[in-house]
């Protein structure tokens, strides 16, 4: 009997072991401005959020459960971004298998439906989303903008018992603070093509909660101007609800990342 | 010395191992030896300069009892409980030890069951008290270590104890800061000991605890930092669980 050449056993060797190109998918990621709707906080004020912008970078899709067992999918994750070790008990999530790299200064209601760029994401059934809190690039800002250098600005109208409150918060997130676990509970396909959109939520569709819960605007307005501005400088009352916010904002309950097949 | 207690199935893999390598002859035995220490911190104190905000930490006690111990499936008798304030040169209290093939071992596990803490903190002239008894457990596994064991020859495998994570301004942040202006600010009644009443009392401030934001006061706080005292060989991590899950 005839012996295969040497080169085809190579080529049925590698065709039997070479790992193969993971399925996978390149999405639009949107801004959603929808869930942010006037709420009504524990404090009964009447909370109507007019700004909101956040400057995040680095986003990462997580895949459920642990794609080390599955040869492919885990294959394809270490392949596109290495496993990290987090802390003890400081990492959330299954392992990351999607991403979109880059830095953005979110206006979430002014840019409702802006386009962030494109994700890329290996085919699965996602569970969460991270993201890195950062600073906003004073340099593409007018000079006179508050949100430059800062993380997040939010402003609007805190409204009780007839008397109305303007606010401003500026907020500064530690260096390289991640948020990790926002909802992202999406089964993806090859053939999808429609886009993900990350979405800003002022009520916690899960526990109810609202984004000022806790803060009492009236107590912090102690001039009773109707006026409030919070910076990161803040002292006394203002530091306790700047601290507050800062939690609440940082917090996975106010964003999700949806998909509508 | 305890004779090697492998779970059920390292043990058969470990059998099938050795009839295998019978051709070859079986690796033979050394001793593993396991130390619980608290490093510097524990046994001379946080100093100011390694504070954030000036305040110096001295324990009187830190006394841990640490149970279920293993390295590579050999399990190690329960020892304990260690007050690793004592001083011990650098080189941890003695646990236990155990006969295991002469090998490299990975794959530690332990259990924290409980922590009793008691100490000053000081800055200029003011002193606060603080005696905390942490009993909720905290598991440990997968740590991060390999411990080569020589043929009859000892190798150690050291459980660290990190008290300044009590400290940290985070549960996310791998760049923590060491405060204790919060807890000192605990002392709401000013008779100079910060009790659980008083940590149950007080926010969190300015304390960051991270993405799921369920810590909402100084005591849970301290439960939440004590899930991550626990360390292998100095600096090596491990995943952790409490019993609820």
């Amino acid at each position: 009997m005839s012996r295969p050449f040497p080169s085809l056993w190579l080529c049925l060797l590698l065709s039997a072991c070479a790992p193969k190109e993971p399925p996978r998918v390149s999405l639009p990621l949107e801004v959603d401005a929808a869930g942010i709707v006037p709420m009504s906080t524990d404090l009964g004020y009447e909370v109507e959020l007019m700004e909101l912008r956040i400057s995040v970078e680095d986003f990462e899709f997580t895949i459920a459960g642990d794609v080390h067992e599955t040869s492919l999918m885990g294959w394809a994750g270490e392949l596109l971004i290495p496993s990290a070790w987090g802390h003890p008990g400081h990492y959330q999530g299954g392992d990351v298998t999607g991403e979109l790299m880059g830095h953005f200064d979110l206006d979430w209601i002014a840019e409702d439906g802006r386009s962030l760029g494109d994700a890329t994401l290996i085919v699965g059934t996602y569970s969460a989303a991270n993201f890195t809190f950062a600073r906003a690039d004073a340099s593409k800002l007018e000079m006179d903008d508050p949100f430059g250098g800062h993380t997040a600005l939010l402003a609007g109208v805190a409204r009780r018992d007839g008397d109305s409150i303007a606010f401003r918060f500026v907020i500064d997130s530690p260096e390289d603070r991640s948020l990790v676990g926002a909802p992202f509970e999406v089964e993806l396909e090859e053939t999808d093509t429609a886009p993900l959109r990350l979405r800003f939520e002022t009520v916690d569709p899960i526990e109810g909660d609202t984004l000022f819960d806790g803060i009492d605007f009236a107590a912090i307005d102690e001039d009773a101007d109707g006026q409030i501005e919070i910076s990161p400088e803040a002292t006394g009352l203002e530091l306790d609800a700047y601290n507050l916010l800062r939690r609440t904002l940082q917090s996975h309950d106010h964003y999700r990342v949806e998909h509508e097949a | 010395m305890s004779k090697p207690q492998r779970s059920p199935s390292p043990r058969l893999l470990g059998l099938v191992t050795c009839l295998g390598a019978l051709t070859t002859g079986c690796a033979g035995e050394g001793t593993l030896e396991v130390y619980v220490y608290g490093e510097e911190f524990i046994e001379e104190g946080i100093p100011a300069e390694e504070m954030s905000d000036g305040w110096a930490i001295s324990f009187e006690r830190f006394v841990v009892e640490v149970g279920e111990v293993s390295v590579d499936g050999f399990d190690v008798p329960d020892a304990g409980p260690f007050d690793l304030t004592e001083a011990s040169e650098g080189q941890g209290q003695l646990y236990g030890s155990v006969s295991v093939p002469a090998e490299s071992l990975g794959d530690g596990a332990y259990e924290i069951r409980s922590v009793d803490v008691a100490g000053t903190a000081t800055m200029g002239g003011t002193t606060k008290h603080f005696a905390w008894v942490i009993d909720e457990p905290t598991h440990y596994e997968h740590c991060e270590t390999t411990t080569k064991v020589p043929e009859d020859g000892r190798a150690e495998f050291e459980i660290t104890v990190h008290a300044d994570h009590f400290f940290y301004d985070s549960l996310v942040s791998s760049d923590p800061q060491l405060v204790f202006q919060g807890l000192a600010d605990a002392d709401t009644d000013a008779d100079g000991e910060i009790t659980k009443a008083e940590l149950e009392a007080a926010g969190i401030g300015a304390l960051d605890p991270g993405s799921e934001n369920d810590v909402d006061n100084l005591w849970a706080w301290l439960v939440a930092q004590s899930r991550t005292l626990g360390h292998v060989d100095g600096e090596g991590h491990c995943e952790t669980h409490d019993h609820e899950h």
